[in-house]
């Protein structure tokens, strides 16, 4: 191979001056992640109390983030009450934001009060990078329990383990 | 007894329409063929016979029953290329659908239907899920399959109704969202009605296949992490996740990826076109930009013009060849300039074939690559630094408050083994790591500490090319220095 002296570099040239994604200090794990809006949601529960802030990695248009529960319907119920300093954004139900623009690095910040077993639900769709893009995140609270199909489970005498729902 | 029948499973499509929105169009859902599937005959729960169904879903079994419990299964499973869904919230329990036979049955037709009711799904109906990832691997893997002569490994996919977008532990189904893992050599796909299911969306599934036959059959070098428009990454991560998109145009036979997502209860869909020409949602188009390299590679494979600049159309044998050859041994690292380097290499003395290639890659603002270190393109060319000779000492700023995996966080240098001990060292008042290949191999990943020194010191084989990824997790905004020392 040929190699070519590029230079013993000094300050990097910017190439492109759009900010690129940003998030907190972590270390990747080198999983893959399928595309999405460039949000991270962190939450905190304490009290029956849901802290949520979705925080923005890139610049966009927010069309609507929507928070709703899944209830578990094996165990019990969850009910959402919404509290603290969002309510004034509020125009619909679960609705928490809606028709704004961000900025990398930008964040929210949601309280709700729950009772029960299940999942909180944040959705988020708008115009990312020029292009209509969704992230959704959820927050167990509780132990919600398993979905269940009522499927049959079997071990087979050579060993396979299955699990079973009836066929049509 | 001799049992013949077909196995199926509702397929529901995803559809998008930009300006208008989408979602999963129950209406449209059609009975598919389960293909290459694995179909047992169980009498109690002792096996007594299996086979596989044919490109049309049909079987034919003759066993011999004693008068017991007799079921039909058709399990998500194929052989041929050997593909497993699995429950990993449920002891990875293989999925499947049943029905019990009486002994004077001879025809057994199993379906598995979508189980969507018009408002939710019946849990107890919901079987075509697993089946429908399971075809989409399949189709992926058909593709090439089709083209070369080619042996799959083994492919694990994790579907559960419970896989839901919550980092978390993946038994319970806290998958944070649909992937594949290096680490694993696994896939997990989404399925919690209500927040995101992934399990119809097969740009999404085969998109996640791509990742899966990187590693296993080609090379990918790249971090992982967020992406997505606009992101001015790594270009390890850009031509990572661009081929994912790409090849999941190429095999679904659809350039639009088409993601469904729930939101209040209600299922709508996001999208992006493959064959979109680049327009405000490429801000900074080129080498860094996942959907310049989408758009770039989905044009040198297709054999639709949809331009003047679109003069290539190597189709999937090519591709396929670059990606578990060129891109597999290159002695850099994997980026689209190892991949054109790769293409170019095919047929390097026709000069119309690779003015095609320049011609189509141009469009999307990348450079007349020459080799591996993206020579032709300087700003992939430029995040190399070579160095002449050892010592070697520089210093190099990376950009602050920017992701890991973004070009602004990353720089590579080069050198020549000398057959004797090399110390390669960054330090740093910030946190910053690096990852050593020699020629093409990753040998070593350093990040003891976070700031101040990482060193690391080895043997080099003489006249071997080494690259020496240097990564800053810098978090304060604004340029930071790292003292870079190779001797």
């Amino acid at each position: 191979m040929t190699l070519a002296l590029i230079g013993c570099s000094a300050r990097r040239d910017a190439v492109h001056p759009t900010a690129s994604a940003d998030e907190p200090s972590t270390k990747l794990s080198g999983d893959t992640r399928k595309p999405g809006a460039p949000t991270e949601l962190r939450h905190t529960l304490a009290d029956g109390v849901a802290s949520l802030t979705l925080s923005f990695h890139g610049d966009g248009h927010v069309e609507q983030v929507t928070i709703n529960a899944l209830h578990d319907t094996g165990a019990g119920h969850s009910s959402l009450q919404l509290t603290g300093r969002s309510r004034d954004t509020l125009t619909a139900a679960g609705t928490v934001l809606r028709d704004v623009d961000v900025r990398t690095g930008d964040s929210r910040t949601f309280e709700l009060a729950y009772t029960g077993d299940g999942h909180l639900v944040v959705t988020v769709l708008g115009t990312f990078g020029g292009e209509p893009r969704s992230r959704v995140h959820t927050v167990q609270l509780g132990t919600p329990a398993p979905v269940e199909g009522g499927e049959r489970r079997q071990t087979t005498d050579d060993g396979v383990k299955v699990k079973l729902k009836s066929a049509q | 007894m001799t049992l013949t029948g077909v196995v199926t499973y509702d397929f529901v499509p995803a559809v998008y329409v930009p300006g208008e929105g989408g979602g999963l169009d129950f209406a449209r859902a059609q009975a598919r063929p389960v293909r290459g599937g694995v179909v047992r005959v169980i009498e109690d729960d002792a096996l007594l016979g299996s086979t596989v169904t044919d490109e049309d879903g049909h079987y034919t079994l003759t066993v011999n029953a004693s008068g017991g419990d007799v079921q039909v299964q058709a399990l998500t499973q194929t052989q041929s290329p050997p593909i497993r869904v699995e429950d990993n919230t449920d002891g990875d329990l293989l999925w499947g659908v049943v029905k019990r036979v009486g002994t004077d049955t001879t025809t057994v037709d199993l379906h598995a239907p979508h189980g969507w009711t018009g408002a939710r799904y019946e849990a107890s109906q919901r079987a075509a899920a697993p089946f429908a990832v399971l075809d989409s691997m399949y189709t992926a893997a058909q593709a090439f399959i089709a083209v070369r002569n080619t042996t799959f490994p083994e492919l694990k996919v994790n579907w559960s109704p419970n896989n839901a977008p919550q980092a978390g532990d993946k038994s319970r189904g806290q998958i944070s969202t649909s992937h594949f893992s290096p680490q694993e050599g696994e896939i997990y796909i989404l399925g919690l009605e209500g927040a995101d299911t992934d399990e119809f969306d097969a740009n999404v599934i085969v998109h996640e296949w791509g990742h899966y036959f990187e590693a296993k059959l080609s090379r990918s070098d790249s971090p992982g992490g967020p992406h997505g428009q606009g992101y001015v990454l790594d270009p390890r991560i850009a031509f990572g996740e661009a081929w994912g998109t790409a090849v999941a145009a190429m095999k679904v036979a659809c350039t639009m990826y088409v993601d469904t997502v729930w939101s209040n209860g209600q299922l709508l869909a996001t999208g992006s076109d493959a064959e979109t020409p680049p327009g405000n949602d490429d801000p900074t188009p080129g080498v860094f930009s996942e959907y310049s390299l989408i758009r770039a590679l989905y044009d040198l494979y297709d054999n639709t013009a949809d331009g003047p600049h679109d003069q290539a159309a190597v189709g999937l044998g090519a591709v396929y060849d670059v990606m578990v050859g060129h891109q597999r041994t290159t002695p850099t690292v994997t980026t689209i300039g190892s991949f054109l380097t790769g293409l170019k290499l095919r047929d390097e003395t026709n000069a119309a074939y690779l003015a095609g290639i320049d011609a189509t890659v141009a469009y999307y603002n990348i450079g007349s690559i020459v080799n591996d270190l993206g020579q032709g393109d300087d700003p992939l060319f430029h995040i190399y630094t070579v160095a002449p000779s050892l010592p070697f000492n520089t210093t190099l700023y990376l950009g602050g408050g920017h992701a890991s995996n973004t070009w602004e966080q990353n720089q590579y240098y080069v050198f020549e083994g000398t057959g004797g001990t090399v110390t390669f060292s960054a330090s740093s008042v910030d946190d910053v790591a690096f990852t050593i290949y020699e020629n093409g191999t990753r040998v070593a990943i350093v990040d003891e500490n976070e700031s101040g020194l990482e060193s690391y010191g080895g043997t080099t084989v003489a006249d071997t090319l080494y690259v020496v990824i240097v990564t800053g997790f810098g978090q304060r905004q604004g340029d930071y220095p790292i003292t870079i020392t190779i001797q």
